[in-house]
């Protein structure tokens, strides 16, 4: 059932973060439960503002530290013909940050001012600190004609999405359907090739996969399981792309309270953990060569250092620290101190057989090391809005889907994002890391514009955090595009890899000549709105607001940013 | 007879009142609207004069009063038509409410036609010759009916009516999911139809084994009755003893099964419309539940709790006018 | 769902006389019923198959090839998810590598423990309330069928979850009920919603026996209530109990199954199964044509309630034998 999956994101149409995912979501029920992929927890404000203390904030007490001037292309328009103008990004500003129940205000929060250059197509955005990430900021507009109150517009869109910058407008929208058609006035070279778009919803991936070799869908975008291979491997119409793209798996030690705040049995238990038996039975037989993921939390790239997490299974030098450290086996064969063993919960959301299944082979590997694991489910939306956000679990596993920038680093292990009262229990810092060291590295990495010197600080940063045994990366999880060669062509699997997923849908062609195009969804907004908790999924950013909202910066398939055909010209930012 | 049924219409209103007071009391402490809130709202959360106000807004208050008083606050919004709006997206619950009852009335409506004549033309079948063969069969048949849930039923007919179907013979029979083919838009009565077979088929199957059995019972209890024999006695010909006398009787105790059993087609409805993807109640009840939704959550629980009574309400005036022997007073 | 707890075939029954066999056999009502029993040829042998299937499951270390959670062979050599039936694995494995069939005894063992414990736990509370309604009356017996005429009318799965979520959220029942996806918490949230359909039952015999001149004569003779109950109401609804006892097992392993199918069900992490996760991870196993996952579980599933069903059918005949005594 699609019910409960609520995918999850803290990626905003106008900003973009990480995404915690559960995934792969079997949902049988349930799913509701059965859910899938899910935030965990989106507001990192609170820390931003509190960063104002370190080193990194120059420029504090309304003095601008950096200023960026946009220019906006003169033919660029909505689709209603006007043009598009400063207005309309001082509005996206002005919603981010007042609406009431918006989601993230991430780097919105260190804008001084957002006003209007010399013409009303030039835009000057004044930062008080330097903001590195800033190519995620503006990267979908919100259209000022469209809505009555830039300062609250959590009333809007309810139903309906009523402008587009991008070659599809949206017909219309319910629970059953959404439709696509051109958008007349756009300017771009890339106009849209199909005369219509359809994205239905499909409950889960097997009803997802059934419809495809049914032709009732030509597209679709699961998380790949070696199921998904065998279910369309008697179909030669359907075609299989997999690419690697920003989703990642790992474990984690939450470490501020539980067995795992002794750092000596966390590294332990870190270092008992078979991860190469671990690729063989759960991973390998996902895809062909599957390797496990080294860099840390991140995924190959600029920023990724590829020595970082390797050969960590050391059993005997476990015992040996355990031992060393006053612990020893008790009768149970656990490992224990001052004759008590600790329980280890593992969390994962129940309902994903995947996940399930490497709890299933994991655990007695883990008792017949001496650690006392038990499996401790939930639902998704209880892992991953109550459980993680609360600290209340000792070893999670889910899968994150990271953004090209690495700035989501510093909102999941600084040490002013970890939930507390004080920040309202805010923070995605959901393992209760505190290292300051690597806290100051990634702030430091955040307000750093050159590319190299940031991917330096980084690295720094993620070398601590394998010292502190706050995660084991384990895979790089393959993205997948299946789709019917007989119904849709054009480059459908060029941009699989990217942030936005199937975003270039308005290049397909229509092969069978049906004049449509249908894409299977396994998740399905509730509402349309950009800002607000609707908006709070993967599958809402592809289906809703990348194909309507053109910002400054498009994601690319390669984990980069490039510039949208909105602009006439590379911002020019300057740090003063 | 008009006395009789004023009051049970009568009974009827408090019954409600109370059953909905206790269906407020058990969602409030299943879906902790509060938390589902704050869940949904992580900025709003975070400031506790909010919080307040929504707590204010809907009647939120802990303990029992806070119960009480909560439920009269719903219970005027509810019937002024101020309902609250839903914890997800914040959009009216009724829009969404309508297009699922209706879609869901469509199908259960089907469903019971289909369900209900195949099952009594079964029971009929059987109890005519009992104890032969066909009976044998007809009571098998409905217990391997019953023992085929419509979970199992679903996924089956979904692999062999779509998937298999479509590798065999290139194209599907019948579609896997959804109530219309992808972009199409508006009413399509014979589209319709082709997308309900299947989930009307797995609904169908418990209803079918169920009334068969119901049928088979009650038609025989009649043509063993004192009153049926004499008047086969009398030389009336079996024909006119079935159809004139025994069918009627039978169908007594059945209208009013019929009646009572609207909880177990529902049931069947929301098992089918999950697996495939049809936007009805089930589908509603599942997603609100799964967001701890309350204000969506609540008037789903009172359209079927109040059918549910109703149809109760109905088997009582409906078994007290068929069958004379039932005093009135 | 429906389920056959919930609908017991009532039907208006003004004259039902268990006695009528004695008229024309003289044989005591047990043993009559034991004979109608075995002449059920259906319940005979689907008693047959079912105590074949309890033997096999109570004796799993034995009739099983490999632990619950045991992997036919580690991964390292070779691939091992997902294999068709051979003999390594006669019903084939599932997506972790695990044998199929040990993990059908072992899954049935949880459901069929699941369902025992319940309708057990039904049935006492069941018999209570409903045998103290149908002897007492009054308000005691209007507010029974009132609360119950609901419950009952109301979408088992909707009842359950929302029960479910209520004994969840409140943080004294999580104490005694434990985890909710725990075997414990479904007996629990289970036999709370399993009881009132055995209660109706019952309530319904008792009813009908207090009339009977035998209990009227005890009652002139000076019994008290208690001894009514004990020594003449009780034993005479023996049958009646047997009957929802066997519905109610069957009612329970259907509606494990179902919140398992929907997530609801025991926690799949810690290698356990049951049944209903067995079907659950079946639908997972449909697309890609892994029939053995599909077929396995879903015809021992269909076959144990079955054998269930049938026996329930024929006890009910054996109890009641109206129907029985039309059919000649």
């Amino acid at each position: 059932m699609r019910t409960s999956k609520g995918s999850k994101i803290a990626a905003l149409a106008v900003g973009l973060s990480l995404i915690v995912a559960a995934c792969g979501d079997d949902k049988d029920a349930s799913s509701t439960t059965a859910g899938s992929e899910t935030t965990a927890g989106s507001e990192t404000t609170a820390g931003s503002e509190t960063t104002a203390g370190s080193e990194t904030t120059a420029g504090e007490g309304g003095e601008a530290a950096m200023r960026i001037t946009y220019d906006i292309a003169e033919e660029a328009v909505w689709d209603d013909g006007s043009p598009i103008t400063a207005d309309d990004f001082i509005c996206t500003y002005e919603a981010v940050m007042n609406t009431v129940g918006s989601l993230s205000t991430v780097g919105y929060d260190q804008i001084l001012t957002v006003a209007a250059g010399e013409s009303e197509k030039q835009v000057v955005v004044e930062f008080k600190t330097v903001y590195a990430p800033y190519r995620g900021l503006f990267s979908g507009l919100v259209k000022k004609a469209a809505v009555a109150d830039c300062n609250d517009i959590s009333g809007d869109f309810q139903t309906e999405f009523t402008f587009s910058n991008r070659p599809y407008k949206l017909e219309s929208w319910d629970e059953t359907q959404a439709i696509f058609v051109p958008n007349e006035n756009y300017w771009g070279e890339d106009k849209a090739v199909t005369s219509k778009v359809v994205i239905v919803p499909k409950a889960d991936q097997e009803t997802e996969i059934a419809s495809l070799l049914a032709s009732e869908v030509d597209f679709i975008y699961p998380q790949y399981s070696p199921e998904t291979a065998d279910a369309v491997a008697g179909d030669a119409n359907v075609k299989v792309s997999i690419q690697f793209g920003g989703d990642y798996e790992g474990l984690y030690f939450q470490q501020q309270e539980g067995p795992f705040a002794d750092p000596i049995f966390r590294q332990a238990f870190a270092q008992s953990i078979d991860v190469d038996s671990i690729m063989e039975q759960i991973y390998s037989p996902i895809v062909e060569g599957a390797e496990q993921l080294t860099c840390g939390p991140i995924v190959p790239g600029r920023f990724c250092d590829e020595t970082t997490v390797q050969d960590t299974y050391d059993p005997e030098g476990a015992a040996a620290l355990l031992e060393e450290n006053g612990w020893a086996k008790d009768g149970s064969g656990f490992w224990a101190k001052d004759g008590e063993a600790p329980e280890i919960r593992w969390m994962i959301n129940t309902g994903n057989t995947r996940r399930e299944g490497a709890q299933a082979f994991l655990i007695p590997l883990m008792q017949a090391a001496g650690f006392n694991v038990v499996a401790d489910n939930c639902e998704a939306e209880c892992v991953f809005q109550q459980r993680l956000p609360s600290l209340d679990y000792d070893l999670g596993m889910y899968i994150s889907t990271a953004p090209p920038d690495p700035q989501y680093l510093t909102s999941s292990f600084a040490c002013d994002q970890i939930p507390t009262e004080e920040n309202n229990f805010a923070g995605q810092n959901s393992q209760g890391w505190c290292n300051q060291e690597a806290t100051d590295l990634l702030y430091k990495a955040d307000a750093t514009v050159d590319l190299d010197e940031r991917a330096g600080y980084i690295k720094d940063a993620i070398k601590l955090m394998r010292e502190d045994w706050v995660m084991l990366p384990t895979f790089q999880f393959p993205k997948s595009g299946l789709y019917r060669t007989d119904k849709v062509g054009g480059p459908v699997e060029d941009e699989l890899n990217n942030y936005a997923a199937f975003n270039n849908f308005h290049q397909w062609t229509d092969v069978d000549g049906d004049g449509q195009i249908v894409i299977g969804a396994e998740q399905w907004p509730g509402c349309l709105n950009p800002i607000t908790e609707c908006a709070n999924s993967s599958w809402y950013v592809w289906t809703i607001s990348f194909p309507l909202q053109m910002g400054v910066y498009d994601t690319t398939n390669d984990g980069d940013y490039k510039l949208t055909p909105m602009m006439a010209s590379e911002p020019v930012v300057e740090t003063l | 007879m008009l006395r009789f049924i004023v009051r049970r219409l009568l009974w009827a209103i408090p019954t409600l009142f109370i059953v909905t007071f206790v269906v407020y009391c058990a969602l409030r402490l299943a879906t902790n609207p509060l938390a589902s809130y704050a869940r949904a709202n992580p900025r709003i959360a975070k400031q506790p004069e909010k919080m307040a106000q929504y707590i204010e807004e809907n009647g939120l208050w802990p303990g029992i009063t806070g119960y009480i008083r909560g439920y009269f606050l719903w219970l005027r919004g509810f019937l002024t038509g101020n309902w609250q709006v839903s914890i997800k997206g914040s959009r009216p619950v009724w829009p969404n409410l309508k297009d699922a009852l209706i879609n869901t009335l469509r199908l259960g409506i089907m469903a019971s036609i289909v369900g209900i004549s195949i099952g009594l033309a079964l029971g009929i079948f059987a109890a005519l010759k009992p104890g032969r063969l066909r009976d044998t069969a007809v009571n098998t048949g409905a217990l391997i009916g019953f023992s085929i849930q419509p979970f199992i039923s679903a996924v089956l007919l979904q692999l062999f009516f779509a998937v298999q179907w479509a590798k065999w013979f290139g194209e599907p029979l019948l579609p896997t999911s959804g109530m219309y083919p992808p972009g199409h838009t508006g009413f399509d009565p014979v589209l319709m139809l082709k997308y309900m077979i299947l989930p009307v088929i797995v609904v169908s199957i418990q209803t079918v084994a169920a009334y068969s059995r119901y049928m088979r019972a009650s038609l025989l209890d009649v043509l063993n009755s004192d009153y049926l024999r004499t008047a086969r006695s009398k030389g009336i010909s079996e024909r006119r003893v079935l159809v004139k006398h025994a069918l009627r009787n039978a169908m007594v105790p059945i209208v009013t099964l019929a009646a009572l059993d609207v909880g177990a087609i529902v049931g069947g409805l929301i098992i089918s419309e999950a697996i495939f993807e049809y936007p009805g109640m089930g589908m509603f009840f599942l997603t609100a539940e799964s967001n701890g939704d309350f204000p969506e959550l609540m008037p789903w629980m009172v359209i079927v709790t109040s059918s549910v009574i109703l149809f109760n309400l109905l088997a009582d005036l409906a078994y007290a006018w068929l069958d004379p022997r039932i005093r009135l007073d | 769902m429906r389920d056959a707890i919930s609908d017991p075939i009532e039907l208006p029954d003004p004259q039902s006389d268990a006695s009528i066999g004695v008229l024309k056999q003289s044989m005591s009502p047990k043993k009559m019923a034991l004979k109608r029993f075995v002449n059920h040829r259906a319940a005979l042998l689907s008693t047959i198959v079912l105590v074949m299937i309890i033997i096999f499951v109570a004796a799993a270390p034995i009739t099983t090839r490999y632990g619950v959670n045991e992997t036919i062979f580690p991964a390292s050599d070779g691939p091992n998810q997902n294999l068709a039936p051979f003999n390594l694995a006669w019903f084939g494995t599932d997506g972790n590598g695990r044998d199929l069939y040990s993990r059908i005894i072992y899954g049935a063992q949880i459901s069929m423990l699941i369902g025992l414990f319940t309708a057990i736990g039904s049935v006492l509370l069941g018999t209570l309330v409903g045998g103290l309604a149908g002897y007492k009356g009054g308000w005691l017996d209007d507010i029974l069928m009132r609360v119950t005429d609901i419950f009952l009318a109301l979408p088992l799965l909707v009842v359950l979850v929302i029960v479910r979520g209520m004994l969840k959220n409140v943080s004294w029942v999580s104490t005694i009920m434990g985890d909710p996806n725990s075997v414990r918490f479904l007996v629990i949230l289970l036999t709370i919603i399993g009881w009132m359909g055995v209660a109706r039952l019952i309530r319904g015999q008792v009813k009908q026996l207090k009339e009977r001149e035998f209990v009227e004569a005890a009652r002139a003779l000076g019994a008290t209530s208690k001894r009514i109950m004990f020594r003449h109401l009780l034993p005479n609804s023996v049958g009646q109990i047997m009957v929802a006892l066997t519905f109610a097992v069957v009612g329970a392993i259907a509606a494990e199954a179902t919140l398992s199918f929907f997530g609801y069900g025991p926690d799949a992490g810690s290698g356990m199964t049951s049944l209903g996760l067995l079907i659950r991870d079946s639908k997972r196993a449909v697309p890609p044509g892994y029939w053995w996952l599909v077929v396995f579980p879903g015809v021992f599933f269909i076959i144990l309630s079955l054998c269930i069903n049938f026996i329930g059918d024929g006890l009910r005949d054996a109890v009641d034998p109206k129907m029985q005594q039309d059919l000649k």
